[in-house]
């Protein structure tokens, strides 16, 4: 359940007031929401209510229109700040994996390593292998991505990211472009990852996951955030019309 | 024409000064005992280059000797006898002609010749005066098959019909017999070669003489057409790169003045961009050797296709790539070099070989403004021969290079359609994949049409302005 | 003519020709013409047009570079200059028209007329050399012409052979490029060979070459008209004669343009084209008097 990880009050990502429009298309309006550090939050919503913007919002690959976010001390939403540098400690992993597909699995890990955190050669292979190892991939570090399975390819992106020591790690509907039969490794290394205490943001149509290893999940609908609270408050008692009639849809 | 009034007053200037040193050299001779006056100085002697692949005279195969001497004052000339050095043969049709100017006007000479393997007789019906030039050109002759420096020798008869010894002509510098010029004497004795070439299109497009000399002398040629676009590619590549990351940069005036250049470029013919490069620079003081002018204007021709290519290379990589860079920290030329590029060189290899078998075909268009090349070299030959082989000698020369380019390109395509079509999976996993793909917003293996990414506002090269 | 009739009479006499080549039938058994007019002189009669074979029939068709003035030069599509007066008055006399090709090449002219799918008659300015006979017949000599080497007047030449192991330039396939190649010896000397000799000079002017070498009538012209800061370092007496080419396979029509020459020859109206181009030289004689 989701109390065997620590959340600290510390909050690790601050969104407040966010809106962002594509063109004349206001996608998400108004939105406030506080990560704390340990916390493994869940966003929920039809698609179109604007939770993977969301998502993207927090590491500026999309630039908000309005509002501001913070990452620790740092406001990202302020021209001056460095965004590569946030970069470094936010992870993401894709609906598409986006592994680099003219490395091997442990180049794709180690690549990161070695331009943005400088680690020499070595050091970045041996960790490269460890998160392989962590994710289950020892034996396919040398492999191409084309050589892998989607569920593989996308462990890798997760060995990727976590290679990077990452404060948070935000997933982008992580297990939607995989075969039912390769979703359950992907959610079994995200279990794991949470159950060692890991930030994490997820937006995510598998509600077992959301119910089971998540501290909060947020429902979000037409740009908004409807309601949130514990898992089991939001899925069993749902206080919200919107709320009912999507749950009442998807499970 | 004003020159040839010119030329009069120059000659019979000339002719007085001739005439000084006729009277000074009489003077002399009265003093003491002189060489004899000269009736009949020879002013050179040549011989046609008769060599098939150069510019040289082989011995043993005919040409045509030139011989100028100028008649002397108060002198004469009945007949010239020339004597050709020993073990001299006369070609099929060997002549004598004189041709006798004063100045610039060719007078009309009446004359009866002969010729034999020994020398030549030149017979005027009526004396050549002093002062003219007498021009002699014995054709098809061929000078001794050993090779040297050969003279003509011989006497001529004066005006009143006294016989004199003619001075050495200048030498002639002969070269033996080359291994192309063997084969060539070989061919022209075989039944199947006369057969060969009793029919007009194998004579005018496939003359087996003519392919014996061209293919070593275009093979010269060849290398230099082969070194203007082996300097020249290389040479636009980062050029072209450069463009077409100006063509994707953030401000608006770089990507105006990047447009500009390439289609500029691109929407000009190359052939007027090498007019312009060649007699316009000049005109700017700026005097540039021109074979190396030739490959900058390859190069910068080339560049702007390039460019083009680059950026639809670079656009066509999934956005989910830079995404994926981006959120591992990586800044924008970490992302080019490391990820983007990479990829990029994969799929823009076969489009870019095609861009170099396009550019290796244009040197050609370098003949017309002097440039030696492979075009060059054929035109020559055609010239000389009246002959279209060496043409065809020539487009063989071009497909030894562009025929194996195009297999490669063959293979690297379906290499590459392999690679990206996850050829290691089990068929029927594969299948899935392509489903999958076609769900999600189409990942990475389609060029074309090339997506926008990488000037879109996603954060990777800062807000658009 | 209109131009869709000049396109008609094109089709006509490809197929035509074409027809002839496939029957392998010449033009028609031995010499008509004779050569009554050679040895009187004034008493030739124009031969008729149907006895000759022509690429399209009753039209004189001719290949130049058009591009050696006074000879022959483009005025925007027409060509105009010795050379084209004088074939308009021989195709006159003949009874045939005269058409001018576009610009074609000058060094695969001659091949081009030897082929006899394109033109009747080639006519550049040729210099008339055993080595060219070999490929076509030439008409009589219709003038006598000479070489010149051709450099800035700023330049310090003063001789040809100062240009020994030098860069110069000539028109590709010409008696200049062969001069250069028979006298310029050096092993420094490059030759670069152009298509046009208009193209010679543009890159004599640009400084590409150091000197150019090309007929001493032309390099005359054009020193005093066309690029006037160049002049000629020195004319070379070479005694050449030019003469218009014709297919080997066709002596009816060499034999048709001799005997024309010499009809206007007597009648006046070469020496009046002549000397309306040339007044201070003398009208060759054409053979008239021979």
């Amino acid at each position: 359940m989701s109390d065997h990880h620590e959340v600290t009050d510390k909050a690790v990502v601050r969104i407040q007031n966010l809106h962002k429009y594509f063109g004349s298309l206001e996608v998400l309006k108004g939105v406030d929401l506080e990560v704390r550090r340990g916390e493994v939050v869940t966003i929920l919503g039809p698609s179109g209510s604007g939770k993977s913007t969301l998502l993207r919002c927090i590491n500026l690959l999309e630039k908000p229109t309005g509002g501001e976010i913070w990452f620790e001390d740092t406001c990202i939403t302020d021209p001056n700040t460095n965004i590569n540098e946030v970069r470094e400690h936010v992870g993401m992993v894709f609906q598409s994996f986006n592994l680099f597909p003219h490395l091997s699995a442990k180049k794709n890990v180690m690549l990161a390593q070695r331009k943005v955190l400088k680690r020499s050669n070595e050091e970045a292979e041996r960790i490269a292998l460890e998160q392989l190892a962590k994710v289950g991939l020892s034996d396919r570090s040398e492999y191409m991505p084309s050589q892998l399975s989607g569920g593989q390819q996308q462990r890798v992106a997760i060995a990727r990211a976590l290679a990077m020591d990452p404060h948070v790690m935000l997933f982008d509907e992580a297990t939607s472009a995989l075969d039912p039969e390769l979703v359950r490794g992907v959610l079994d290394v995200m279990r794991e990852l949470a159950e060692g205490g890991m930030t994490m943001i997820v937006v995510t149509h598998e509600m077992g996951f959301a119910r089971d290893v998540a501290d909060r999940a947020v429902f979000m609908d037409e740009g908004i955030i409807v309601e949130q609270g514990l898992p089991e408050e939001v899925f069993d008692n749902p206080r919200h019309a919107r709320t009912r009639d999507f749950l009442g849809h998807i499970i | 024409m004003s020159t040839t009034k010119k030329y009069s007053t120059v000659a019979s200037a000339l002719r007085s000064f001739v005439a000084l040193v006729a009277v000074l050299s009489l003077v002399v001779c009265v003093v003491g005992p002189t060489p004899e006056a000269r009736a009949l100085t020879v002013d050179k002697t040549t011989a046609q280059p008769n060599q098939s692949d150069g510019n040289q005279i082989i011995g043993g195969v005919p040409t045509r000797i030139t011989w100028e001497a100028t008649v002397g004052d108060d002198e004469e000339i009945k007949e010239i006898h020339l004597v050709f050095p020993a073990g001299t043969t006369l070609g099929e049709g060997a002549n004598t002609k004189a041709t006798v100017l004063d100045g610039l006007a060719r007078l009309e000479t009446p004359q009866e010749n002969t010729i034999t393997d020994e020398g030549t007789v030149i017979d005027f019906a009526e004396p050549v005066a002093s002062g003219l030039l007498i021009r002699v050109e014995i054709f098809y002759v061929a000078l001794p098959a050993e090779s040297g420096h050969y003279t003509l020798t011989g006497r001529y008869v004066d005006g009143e019909g006294t016989e004199r010894e003619l001075e050495e002509s200048p030498a002639i510098a002969v070269i033996s017999v080359t291994v192309v010029e063997s084969i060539t004497q070989w061919l022209d004795e075989q039944p199947w070669v006369e057969w060969w070439n009793s029919q007009l299109f194998l004579r005018v497009f496939f003359n087996p003489q003519l392919i014996v000399a061209s293919v070593p002398t275009l093979f010269q040629g060849w290398l230099r057409s082969l070194g203007l676009v082996l300097v020249g590619f290389p040479l636009a590549i980062p050029i072209g790169l450069a463009v077409s990351f100006l063509r994707m940069a953030r401000f608006r005036i770089v990507r105006f003045f990047a447009s500009i250049y390439v289609n500029v470029i691109r929407g000009t013919p190359l052939f007027l961009q090498i007019y312009i490069a060649f007699f316009g620079l000049p005109f700017l003081g700026v005097s540039i050797d021109s074979y190396l002018l030739g490959i900058l204007v390859l190069a910068m021709n080339s560049s702007a296709y390039l460019a083009e290519i680059f950026r639809a290379g670079i656009q066509s990589i999934h956005k989910g790539q830079f995404e994926a860079s981006a959120s591992l920290g990586m800044n924008a030329v970490q992302t080019m070099f490391s990820v983007i590029l990479p990829q990029t060189v994969r799929r823009v290899i076969p489009t870019a070989t095609s861009e170099f078998i396009l550019l290796y075909k244009d040197t050609s268009l370098l003949a017309a403004v002097g440039v030696m090349e492979q075009m060059m070299f054929a035109k020559s030959m055609v010239a000389s021969s009246g002959n279209m082989t060496p043409y065809i000698v020539a487009a063989g020369y071009y497909l030894l290079v562009t025929l194996p380019l195009t297999k490669i390109i063959g293979s690297f395509e379906k290499k590459l359609a392999a690679a990206e079509g996850h050829s290691s999976e089990p068929p029927d996993k594969k299948k899935k994949r392509k489903r999958l793909q076609k769900t999600e917003d189409a990942p990475s293996d389609s060029f074309a049409p090339p997506h926008d990414n990488f000037r879109r506002g996603n954060g990777l090269m800062g807000p658009k302005i | 003519m209109s131009k869709s009739n000049k396109l008609f009479s094109l089709i006509a006499g490809l197929v035509l020709a074409m027809s002839l080549l496939l029957t392998g039938c010449g033009g028609g058994g031995g010499s008509t013409t004779g050569n009554a007019a050679a040895d009187s002189g004034s008493g030739a009669a124009a031969p008729a047009a149907s006895e000759i074979r022509t690429v399209t029939p009753g039209v004189l068709t001719v290949g130049s570079d058009c591009d050696y003035p006074p000879f022959i030069e483009m005025n925007g599509e027409q060509p105009q200059g010795f050379e084209y007066d004088l074939l308009s008055a021989i195709a006159t006399e003949m009874g045939y028209e005269l058409e001018y090709l576009p610009p074609q090449n000058f060094d695969t002219l001659l091949a081009s007329v030897a082929s006899e799918t394109k033109m009747d008659v080639g006519c550049s300015s040729f210099t008339i050399t055993d080595d060219r006979k070999k490929l076509i017949d030439f008409c009589t000599p219709y003038f006598d012409s000479n070489q010149a080497v051709v450099a800035l007047i700023d330049s310090s030449y003063t001789s040809a052979m100062d240009f020994n192991g030098k860069v110069v330039g000539a028109q590709s396939g010409t008696t200049g490029a062969d001069w250069v190649r028979e006298n310029l010896t050096d092993s420094g000397t490059t030759l670069k060979e152009y298509n046009q000799t208009s193209e010679v000079m543009a890159a004599l002017v640009a400084g590409d070459i150091e000197g150019a070498f090309y007929d001493e009538p032309v390099a005359a012209e054009w020193a005093s008209t066309l690029y006037t800061n160049t002049h000629i370092v020195e004319s070379i007496p070479t005694g050449e004669q030019y003469g218009f080419a014709v297919s080997k396979g066709n002596p009816e029509l060499l034999e048709a343009i001799n005997d024309t020459l010499v009809i206007i020859k007597n009648n006046g109206t070469f020496d009046r084209i002549f000397l309306s181009y040339f007044p201070d030289l003398t009208p060759p004689s054409l053979g008239a008097n021979g």
